[in-house]
């Protein structure tokens, strides 16, 4: 970031909750980077920013719509790189119709489903003999929502062989399919839609594209203010096709900084404590691919483009990883080991099983679902239906005693001597009490040494689950049961420390891989294209291979950054191939020549005959840029010497996704499950393939222009203070932390104050309709009412590090009890930066009369299972008309 | 009066001339370095050493060495010059990596007898340069948490409070009753008769805040058992 010449944060307050990471806006700025923040408050950030411009929040697809739809009509993207790079050539099917022409909906939507048939977004393809024109692959239906996410690393299969028009102007080129469909999104409707200024919106717009180019790049940075959101992967993908087509990806001071929020949140998705997938992006198997070669093929074709056409090898080294010499060929490598999923089951389904008494026991690992989940009073609700319940961490956090000190037992809804749930808490080690690796926001492995042993009883996770493992072990030994071989066919045999600490760097060398047979038999594997399917490497994740290589602990190199470049590549472990940038070959022009001198990162060394640079070439080392590979060519083979997205399928940045995502191929603005306005663009209200969890412990608030829409007229919105941690487990337990920030508080405007009666520093109340809670009022102009939808729009601003519990050196009201659950069918994220509550002086009542002011409101606004679980608002016609 | 944050010389002459009326302070007071005050450097100057040199006086320090601004080694005190950093009374420093955002911030962990006496940013780093936040900051705490839980707890059924268990005794009971519930709850096929072999009983979450090998030994785990409802922070 401090590469670049512009800075623009978007959902995220980057001062406050990356403090330290900051400094590289500051440093970008002391060089003359221009900063911008887009926030619906302003903030720490805004406060070091050159511009604030405040958003109403959830409408950032229109903003960024409306800067591509700027860009192209003012003829200002990176026509070289975006000719070169993009798909923006691609011919699409001529059965795709845009939402401008479905009034909201693109072709493929099946009202019953609630999702999409994705054939009609394929791009044309060179008819083979007796193919129609069409990719076969593209037919494919999506028969549920757990997939979009399985391609984190890359790209989902396409086809090989597209057809293109190298002038952009065939009708059907993704490229005026992008004009055609971002035309609406003018200055006017920002105005409308996010209660933007022209003046700003031109300020926005000039900054970014006078900033990118040959010479100058823009850098976006993020956070959950964008992936929060009934459409969160989509506010993401709107910005990537901007920096696509501005020419800013894989170059210095450019791309799209996901600003992630745990200290190995990033390892946790790259090693997935996730439902969805295996380590390194590799998708768990769903119930129809019964072989391992079904799963295969579902992952990637032995003819695409790319490195994902390796998924063989990936897979069998992780299942020889894991089972050894129990998987073989001859038991199709154990691939029947491998649970099946039949539809998401993600942590918000979980809980409605747990509701619904399908799951008896659960573990809470470093986690506080009982604060830090949306819908807290579910959650709470959920684990009092549990025949068991494991939590590990360092205190005794709400989670762990909602039983006896929690919301519901003083609102009498549950009573502890009628409660069956048995509760084992077990102490656990901080960062400080074991060794291991953390995965940083930039995909940097660093290892951490263990500098005292824990105390008392407690311990790591890793010597918890390993024991837990050998106990289980141990339990099924004897078993004959075909479902236990699984359990005791693992490879579980760590070398173990004095203590009797498993040998955490072992486990590391595990996932790393090593050669299982030939001469190199048992050494590490130093990249994952030294993996085979063939059973003669095993590797727990290959996008983590190198980290060991040579047996040594890559993660744990600390060479000081003032003795290295800026890159600082040998300071931890970045993966892949301990790469910094991804992508980098879009650093060089197709020619392979840097765009400037002042850009330059890395290039194709003519005498050397391989790329070479600052940064390890994100590309194949000998590829010269002018290479035509093959047609008969698959995976990295066929790359193109100017393919530089390697994990795609075709080589190209995808401004038009045929695959991967569910809710559509353009981000398109939707509006919030709970809205103030109407939808400004369309007459689809919301996104139609959102997840929908109608229960009456989960009601919604009517948008505008709904019966009771009146009742709950403000927006609010959730966020963290520099001085806290999440759902507090980490913070309010410090008496130094807790005393920064000891209380509950609400962030109102002096208009909304004067409106409601509000005081500084006094009590207000805060009713949704799922709970009400109390805070302290803060009135500040930092919080400023907007002009959108016709009407004046208040927001209200709410930290939510705050649970209510006996244990803790400070508590108070959990935002999250307010927020309703309804998920980004891609990601199964809630959406919890946007929701409509009321807000009235004065604390809240207790006991029931709590209850009872919820159901109030619920009955004034006339709430029941339809309310705001409507998926289609209009096009219902239009779909039935096209089908 | 000036209240600093800063040690050293600095201090006592920004508020020396306010502090002579107060009161001597208690001692553990001036071993407290966030609340040193300068007064409290003054005091210790002069009464603890319970002897009165004309040399120490300040403005006879300041022309009798080369401090003539005052503003270094002139306003150090005896006692001060007598303290040291509590990191300099390590037995040793230990790398680590903050524990709190993504970020990823270089730590430098001071150990002494087994415990941890501070936590500071590592210089070293290229990502953090030395700079903790007010979490990282406060690390320290987090590993010596005055509520930090040293034991297992359990509370069975309908009960009011948590009662002590033995660490091997509870892990025993909940590998008993993850066993059960796997066999109660085990899923070999679907209505079509494909494979499922799964548990919809068991499920998991967290791992955020853990590392990549504990992580990864929590998959490997309970995907060997049949277990899929494994998540984490990054859902939310």
């Amino acid at each position: 970031m401090a590469n670049a010449d512009c800075i623009v944060i978007q959902g995220s307050n980057m001062a406050e909750c990356h403090p330290v990471g900051f400094q590289w806006v500051a440093e970008a700025k002391a060089r003359g980077a221009r900063v911008i923040h887009v926030d619906p408050r302003f903030t720490r950030t805004t406060a070091i920013a050159d511009k604030h411009v405040p958003i109403r929040a959830g409408s950032d697809v229109v903003l960024l719509g409306a800067l591509i739809n700027y860009v192209l009509s003012n003829e200002l993207w990176f026509d070289e790189y975006v000719r070169a790079y993009t798909n923006a050539s691609y011919l699409i099917s001529e059965d795709f119709q845009d939402t401008e022409d479905l009034n909201g909906l693109f072709s493929g939507y099946d009202p019953e489903k609630g999702g999409y048939d994705l054939s009609s977004w394929g791009y044309q393809t060179r008819p083979h003999e007796g193919a129609s024109g069409q990719s076969p692959e593209h037919g494919e239906e999506v028969s549920d929502h757990a997939e979009g996410e399985s391609h984190g690393s890359g790209g989902p299969p396409a086809a090989a062989e597209p057809l293109r028009d190298e002038s952009l102007q065939d009708p059907n080129t993704v490229f005026q399919i992008l004009k055609r469909h971002y035309r609406r999104y003018t200055p006017e409707m920002v105005r409308e839609a996010c209660g933007i200024s022209e003046e700003d919106f031109d300020y926005l717009a000039r900054s970014i594209t006078e900033n990118s180019g040959r010479e100058r790049t823009t850098c976006f940075a993020y956070a959950v203010g964008w992936t929060q959101h009934t459409l969160g992967a989509q506010f993401i993908r709107t910005a990537a096709i901007l920096q696509l087509l501005l020419g800013n990806m894989g170059r210095p001071g450019g791309g799209i900084m996901a600003l992630r929020g745990h200290a190995s949140i990033q390892g946790s998705t790259d090693i997935p404590t996730l439902f969805n997938l295996l380590p390194g992006y590799l998708p768990m198997p769903k119930v129809e691919l019964q072989s391992s070669q079904e799963y295969i093929n579902s992952i990637a074709s032995k003819q695409q483009k790319g490195f994902w056409a390796n998924a063989d090898t990936y897979a069998v080294s992780l299942l020889k990883a894991w089972w050894g010499d129990a998987a073989q060929p001859e038991n199709d490598w154990a691939y029947d080991y491998l649970p099946r999923l039949t539809g998401p089951h993600g942590t918000y389904q979980t809980l409605t099983a747990m509701l619904r008494d399908e799951v008896e026991g659960y573990f809470i690992l470093g986690q506080n679902p009982a604060v830090g989940s949306a819908n807290g009073r579910m959650q709470r609700m959920g684990m009092s239906h549990l025949k068991w319940l494991v939590v590990r961490d360092f205190s005794l956090i709400e989670s762990a005693t909602w039983w006896k000190d929690g919301p519901e037992i003083e609102s009498g809804e549950l009573r502890t001597e009628e409660i069956d749930t048995e509760v084992f808490f077990f102490p656990a080690a901080t960062h400080v009490e074991k060794s291991g690796s953390f995965t940083q926001t930039q995909r940097l492995l660093q290892w951490r040494h263990q500098a005292v042993t824990p105390p008392g009883e407690a311990e790591s996770e890793l010597k918890f689950f390993y024991e837990f493992g050998q106990k289980i072990r141990e339990r099924l030994a004897d078993s004959d049961d075909p479902r236990d071989r699984p359990l005791l066919d693992l490879t579980w045999d760590y070398p173990l420390h004095d203590d009797g600490d498993p040998d955490a760097e072992s486990v590391l060398a595990e996932i790393n891989g090593r050669f299982l047979t030939g001469p190199d038999a048992g050494k590490p594997l130093s990249s994952y294209a030294q993996m085979k399917g063939d059973g003669s490497t095993a590797g727990g994740c290959w996008i983590y291979t190198g980290v060991y290589a040579d047996k040594v602990n890559q993660a744990a190199r600390r060479v000081p950054g003032k003795d290295q470049d800026e890159i600082a590549a040998e300071w931890g472990w970045a993966w892949p191939a301990n790469r910094r940038i991804l992508y980098n070959r879009a650093s060089a022009d197709p020619q392979g020549k840097p765009w400037s001198e002042r850009k330059k990162l890395v290039w194709w060394d003519e005498e050397a005959g391989r790329w070479t640079g600052k940064d390890i070439p994100d590309f194949l080392v000998d590829r010269a840029p002018g290479t035509v590979a093959p047609e008969e060519a698959g995976g990295a083979a066929a790359l193109d010497g100017d393919d530089p997205f390697i994990m795609q399928a075709d080589g190209k940045g995808w401004l038009f996704a045929p695959k991967g995502m569910v809710d559509g191929p353009l981000p398109t603005h939707y509006e919030p499950q709970e809205s103030p306005v109407r939808n400004p663009l369309y007459a689809q209200q919301p996104n139609a393939t959102r997840e929908l969890f109608p229960r009456w412990d989960n009601l919604s608030a009517p948008s505008e222009g709904e019966p009771g829409a009146e009742v709950y007229p403000f927006m609010f919105t959730t966020y963290r203070l520099t001085e806290q941690h999440t759902a507090g487990g980490m913070s309010r337990w410090l008496p130094y932390l807790a005393e920064l920030q000891p209380e509950m508080f609400c962030e109102v405007s002096p208009e909304l104050a004067a409106e409601r009666g509000l005081e500084h520093n006094g009590w207000a109340t805060l009713v949704s309709p799922r709970a009400a809670i109390e805070a302290k009022v803060m009135i500040t102009e930092r919080m400023r009412p907007l002009q959108s939808g016709g009407r004046t729009v208040h927001q209200i601003g709410l930290p939510y590090h705050w649970g209510v519990g006996g244990e803790a050196v400070v508590s108070g009201d959990a935002a999250n009890d307010l927020m309703g659950i309804t998920l980004d069918p891609n990601v199964h994220i809630q959406e919890s930066k946007v929701g409509l509550c009321d807000i009235q002086p004065g604390r809240r009542p207790r006991g029931t009369e709590l209850v009872e002011l919820v159901k109030k409101y619920q009955q004034r606004a006339g709430l029941d299972l339809e309310t705001g679980n409507v998926r289609v608002t209009d096009p219902q016609a239009e779909v039935e008309e096209n089908r | 009066m000036v209240q600093s944050d800063l040690d050293g010389p600095c201090q006592s002459m920004t508020g020396a001339s306010v502090t002579l009326s107060m009161a001597p302070l208690p001692t553990t007071l001036v071993h407290n370095r966030r609340r040193a005050s300068p007064h409290v450097v003054i005091w210790t100057t002069l009464a603890p050493m319970g002897r009165f040199s004309f040399l120490e006086w300040p403005v006879v320090r300041q022309l009798r060495t080369s401090d003539t601004t005052a503003r270094s080694s002139a306003t150090v005190s005896e006692h001060t010059r007598q303290i040291t950093s509590r990191n300099a009374t390590a037995d040793h420093v230990v790398s680590s990596v903050c524990p709190y955002c993504a970020v990823g911030c270089g730590q430098k962990v001071y150990v002494k007898d087994n415990k941890v006496i501070q936590i500071e940013g590592d210089p070293d780093s290229p990502i953090s340069r030395g700079r903790l936040c007010p979490k990282g900051a406060a690390s320290e705490q987090l590993v010596n948490a005055p509520g930090r839980q040293y034991h297992v707890l359990y509370r069975a059924p309908k009960a009011k409070d948590w009662q002590r268990l033995e660490l091997s005794k509870a892990m025993d009971m909940v590998a008993d009753r993850f066993i059960e519930t796997r066999r109660r709850t085990w899923q070999d096929a679907d209505d079509q008769g494909r494979k499922l072999n799964r548990t919809m009983g068991i499920a998991s979450l967290g791992g955020a805040t853990l590392d990549n090998e504990e992580n990864y030994l929590i998959k490997k785990l309970f995907t060997a058992a049949g277990a899929i409802q494994i998540e984490n922070q990054a859902r939310i």
